[in-house]
């Protein structure tokens, strides 16, 4: 369940200054699996969130220290802090290719999609909507066309397939409302599984 | 009372589109005393609606489109669902062939629309919400008072708190009117924020500007919103909510009508009773209900989650 840090020695260290600068304890980044039905593993956005929008001094160093770790070693987990220290600070346009690094690195880590589709929103991009619609088949589909890389272009290719493929939320929404309101209807594997 | 409202010039084709619900929202909007308000629209009715904002001259930016439940009617196991607490709702694409409930966003200055936010929504079997870094600033884009964005962090949590009483429990005796904001669905509110008490100076302020101009247009509409704010008010619980015609005089209400304000979070709709009744005291945090010198009923509050329901009777000067 716990997805990676490549070295213990990288995590260590991004988690003292983590925990200097902030008072807060850093953990490992898990992945969020859609068959785990969790709604998100990942705390350190709501927690980061609270603790800068009350000190927001801290900002400057933050962005300093996680550009050292990053440069130094990056991982899902020191891309998505910075991703997070600009989406708090409403840096949209420098957390998105952030968040694309992290869905590259990591793209069953349903946090990494969602956090990319909202930062998307923000930027009235379309393509936030095509995510939170149909975040499991972005998710299938990026492993079945073998991408190698998320960005614009990727969620492009990947939304021009679930309309091929007929698969989208706006095809099946009598199939989900019948799910909502009877609790059945839904044959998809994730929701049966254990 | 509580009747819809349609202006004599000012927003009236709003109002006879949509209703006039929100309207002073709008009518601030306009005037730019709110830098962004968001709306809900049927989607049949958008394009008409957005004409008029543009004839008004506010930017829009068309959000999510959602369908409603009510809560008994969703049977689908959720994963969150016990995040949602008021809205239920089933996001739909917004080219889907479904004339849903289009959420918009407004303001005079295109650069803010994007400083909307999604809505928790339930989209598959899973509710969607919001980052918490945009609920944090989210009162800040809307124009809230700062001491209203910092009371509203500390204590809207219903798992916790029950928060209206919180805000009774912050103000001093008097409570003014302008910081009424227990209809702030119906068409006679100044505000949609909840106010960090009922007295809050900077709510006062801010909305002794946005009546001044409204009563420069609509000098009726203004009346008719000090009327209804200045009426007695029984509150259980946030969206648990009634109002009476009549007076408050120390724990007591004497009344002629009821009107159930907002019952969205009620267990038990207690309008009947009271209109049973001519007067109601609350002691001890139960409410009597009396006509004449008999007792006909006594109500105590439920809880929501683990929080109870302290019931409280206000009037505003």
């Amino acid at each position: 369940m716990i997805a990676m840090t490549k070295s213990d020695d990288a995590f260590s260290e991004l988690a003292s200054d983590y925990s200097l600068i902030t008072g807060l304890s850093l953990c490992l980044r898990e992945t969020n699996r859609i068959e785990d039905r969790v709604l998100r593993r990942d705390h350190e956005f709501p927690s980061l969130a609270e603790l800068l929008y009350d000190n927001q001094s801290l900002i400057p160093l933050m962005k300093i220290k996680l550009a050292y770790h990053m440069a130094k070693h990056e991982t899902e987990l020191s891309c998505a802090l910075m991703a997070y220290v600009h989406y708090i600070c409403e840096e949209f346009n420098e957390s998105l290719p952030l968040f694309f690094r992290c869905i590259t690195m990591n793209p069953e880590n349903l946090d990494n999609w969602f956090d990319c589709a909202f930062c998307l929103h923000h930027l009235e991009n379309e393509y936030a909507f095509h995510i939170l619609y149909n975040y499991d088949e972005f998710i299938r589909l990026y492993k079945e066309m073998q991408l190698s890389r998320c960005d614009l272009s990727a969620l492009h290719r990947i939304y021009r397939r679930i309309l091929e493929e007929k698969c989208g939320y706006a095809e099946h929404l009598k199939e989900y409302y019948q799910f909502l309101t009877s609790g059945e209807g839904l044959q998809r594997d994730y929701l049966t599984s254990p | 009372m509580f009747e819809p409202f349609t202006p004599r010039h000012f927003c009236r084709e709003f109002v006879e589109l949509q209703g006039s619900s929100s309207l002073a929202q709008l009518m601030a909007a306009i005037l730019g005393l709110k830098p962004l308000i968001d709306v809900w629209i049927m989607k049949d009715r958008l394009d008409q609606y957005l004409e008029l904002c543009r004839m008004y001259g506010l930017h829009a930016r068309i959000d999510t489109m959602s369908v409603y439940f009510k809560d008994a009617e969703l049977k689908g196991e959720i994963i969150g669902r016990d995040r949602i607490n008021t809205t239920r709702a089933m996001g739909i694409p917004f080219e889907a062939d479904v004339n849903g409930t289009v959420h918009i966003y407004l303001s005079k200055d295109r650069n803010l629309l994007r400083k909307g936010m999604w809505y928790p929504l339930i989209i598959k079997d899973r509710v969607i919400s919001q980052p918490r870094a945009d609920s944090l600033r989210f009162g800040h884009t809307l124009g809230y008072p700062e001491c209203c964005i910092s009371f509203f962090k500390s204590y809207n949590n219903w798992f916790r708190y029950n928060f209206l009483h919180e805000v009774y429990r912050n103000s001093k005796k008097t409570f003014h009117h302008f910081c009424n904001p227990l209809a702030k669905d119906m068409p006679y509110t100044y505000i949609y924020h909840m106010p960090c008490s009922f007295n809050c100076t900077a709510t006062m302020k801010a909305v002794h500007i946005l009546r001044n101009e409204i009563r420069k247009r609509e000098p009726g509409y203004v009346k008719l919103i000090d009327m209804h704010l200045r009426l007695p008010y029984l509150v259980f619980f946030e969206r648990n909510i009634y109002a009476f015609n009549g007076r408050l005089n120390g724990g007591t209400v004497t009344y002629t009508e009821v009107y159930p304000i907002d019952l969205m979070c009620a267990k038990v709709d207690y309008s009947s009773m009271f209109r049973e009744g001519d007067r109601i005291v609350v002691e001890n945090d139960k409410v009597h209900v009396y006509r004449g010198s008999s007792l006909l009923h006594i109500i105590e509050g439920g809880f929501h989650n683990k929080v109870r329901e302290v019931p409280f009777l206000i009037s505003f000067q």
